[in-house]
């Protein structure tokens, strides 16, 4: 594809304008403050400013990131294992765990691991984790099991090895599954991370619970809406991604120029 | 070429007796077709060739060595393997399926463009399409594509199982001619399984007829139709038109005798008796001459020469 090309499709596409809004909400916020003065007459400070928006924005992208990382290494790896011959008795297990661990709500996780890991960022990742790996998990399993039984059964018979068979054919045949776990599982979590907030962790929620904590309703909408276009910008790039690994399904192809 | 040989082998899938005390030879260049019911163990002898699939008891042997010492990975690498379903890699372009093994054998770049513009030859398969994916070609364009990666590291041994079932009967027909032609000019070993008794016979040199995992009868097509090892056999090669199978398989040359009787219709001398016995039908007459591929005067063949001949098998003419 001609670089011009991107860039015109770039043009066209929302995701590069609303991750352009995000940005200059982040780093404009500062200047805001007359703004949210006359929404919010009453308040003596109507804008945060304990944090920097972009550190709070950082802090919390660094929270979703570490923890759905990690979830994305362990669901895959997990994925894997269940759809292998060694741990194939293993899967029904493993799915039941998984249910459970979803189940479980983020704020009994974060009480529960306290006395565990302390206050701030440590829980709040384990809590995020643990709420990540169940949607990575089910789309690696489903994407691994939707590879066509011929497909698998030529690849053996042609001399593939196992892992060259799993790397090669099955994980790129799974990704548009894996790929949409993970938008899930991300998108959850950018959510379910200001909660951290409540036990210490820096994120987009400190402005959030302050507000709530001292009845300052602009702090709220301060916090709110960078989590709510971040979600939105993160989950449009996701958009892209799933359009580069779903040619399948779409008929395009990725050597294909038109 | 390799001879392929079962010694005694027995494989069992929990209760049921896929292959029992199942021995044969394949020799080394055969057009060897594995033929029976579903179920008869058919798919099971084959899948053991390329060790996707080890015996329980005897063994399996490539080359004289037994398959199952071997690395079945590069051992695999060295055998072609066609399959109904065809399993093309469905994010991979046509070119890039058709070098799969050329690749994985680690061949240079334009050694694995030659090939596979070599395979795109072979198979009538159009430049235009080897950049295509998959899904985007007909069932007879994948199969095609599924035998061309089969051909593409020029195996000795090639096994097809149900390769052309699915396909319509145009297609199908087709890809027989094909692979008869390429068999004939490369001298490969193929082993094929089908239960399509008329593929069978037009394709084996060897047939060997099954049920439930027992071998039944092996041997050339023609002595099978002769000989029908016994009444299920007989039933499976088409009871009441075994005769006509017979004709099918037997040329006018072998019939025709050098008289002269003012026959008006013309047969060639490589066409079959059946198609004699058709034109004689269409025409309404009992007498044909017979002339060689290039219209010379062979002879004529008779009504009663073809009927006569075929009831006792006693010409030792083989097709």
């Amino acid at each position: 594809m001609h670089p011009h090309d991107v860039v015109v499709r770039l043009a066209h596409a929302p995701s590069l304008w609303l991750t352009l809004l995000l940005v200059g909400v982040v780093l404009l916020m500062p200047h805001t403050a007359p703004l949210f003065h006359a929404w919010f007459p009453d308040l003596p400070r109507p804008v945060y400013t304990r944090a920097s928006f972009v550190a709070l924005t950082l802090a919390h992208l660094e929270l979703v990131a570490l923890s759905s990382g990690g979830a994305a290494l362990f669901g895959i790896g997990l994925g894997i294992f269940v759809t292998r011959e060694a741990g194939r008795d293993l899967a029904p297990l493993v799915g039941a765990l998984a249910a459970i661990g979803q189940t479980f709500p983020p704020v009994a996780v974060l009480a529960l691991s306290v006395p565990l890991l302390g206050y701030g960022a440590a829980p709040t990742i384990l809590a995020l984790w643990l709420y990540a790996v169940l949607p990575i998990l089910e789309g690696t399993i489903t994407g691994l099991r939707a590879v066509p039984a011929a497909v698998t059964d030529a690849a053996t018979g042609m001399g593939f090895s196992a892992q060259g068979r799993l790397l090669g054919i099955e994980l790129p045949l799974a990704s548009p599954f894996v790929v949409s776990g993970l938008r899930t599982a991300v998108i959850i979590n950018i959510g379910t991370a200001a909660i951290g907030s409540t036990i210490g962790a820096l994120s987009l929620g400190s402005p959030i619970l302050e507000g709530l904590a001292t009845s300052n309703s602009a702090y709220v909408v301060q916090g709110a809406l960078v989590v709510a276009l971040l979600a939105v910008v993160v989950d449009r790039w996701f958009d892209h991604l799933a359009s580069m690994t779903s040619f399948r399904s779409s008929g395009r192809g990725r050597s294909i120029t038109s | 070429m390799k001879p392929i040989a079962f010694h005694a082998v027995g494989k069992s899938f929990g209760a049921t007796h896929a292959l029992c005390d199942f021995s044969l030879e394949i020799p080394g260049g055969a057009f060897c077709v594995l033929i029976g019911p579903s179920g008869c163990g058919k798919s099971t002898a084959l899948r053991m060739i390329n060790a996707m699939i080890l015996p329980d008891q005897g063994r399996v042997t490539v080359g004289g060595e037994d398959v199952a010492r071997l690395d079945p990975v590069e051992h695999r690498r060295h055998i072609g393997y066609v399959i109904q379903s065809v399993g093309l890699f469905p994010h991979w372009t046509v070119a890039q399926n058709i070098a799969a093994v050329p690749r994985l054998l680690g061949w240079s770049k334009p050694k694995q463009a030659d090939r596979v513009e070599e395979m795109a030859g072979l198979l009538g398969i159009e430049p235009a399409l080897l950049e295509r994916y998959p899904h985007e070609l007909s069932g007879g364009q994948q199969q095609r594509a599924g035998v061309a990666r089969a051909l593409a590291a020029d195996p000795e041994i090639i096994l097809m199982d149900e390769p052309f079932a699915a396909l319509d009967p145009t297609s199908r027909a087709t890809l027989q001619a094909e692979l008869e032609r390429i068999h004939a000019r490369s001298g490969k070993t193929i082993v094929f399984v089908t239960h399509d008794m008329d593929e069978a016979l037009r394709l084996a040199t060897q047939m060997v007829v099954m049920d439930r995992g027992h071998l039944v009868q092996s041997g050339a097509p023609i002595e099978i139709l002769r000989h029908p090892a016994n009444s299920l056999v007989g039933a499976f090669l088409g009871g009441g038109s075994i005769h006509m199978r017979l004709l099918d398989r037997l040329a006018v040359r072998e019939r025709s005798t050098p008289r002269r009787t003012g026959a008006t219709g013309a047969i060639a001398a490589g066409a079959s008796l059946r198609q004699a016995l058709d034109l004689m039908l269409a025409t309404g007459s009992t007498r044909l001459a017979v002339v060689d591929e290039d219209g010379t005067w062979r002879g004529e063949i008779h009504i009663g020469d073809i009927i006569a001949g075929g009831e006792a098998g006693t010409s030792d003419a083989s097709a």
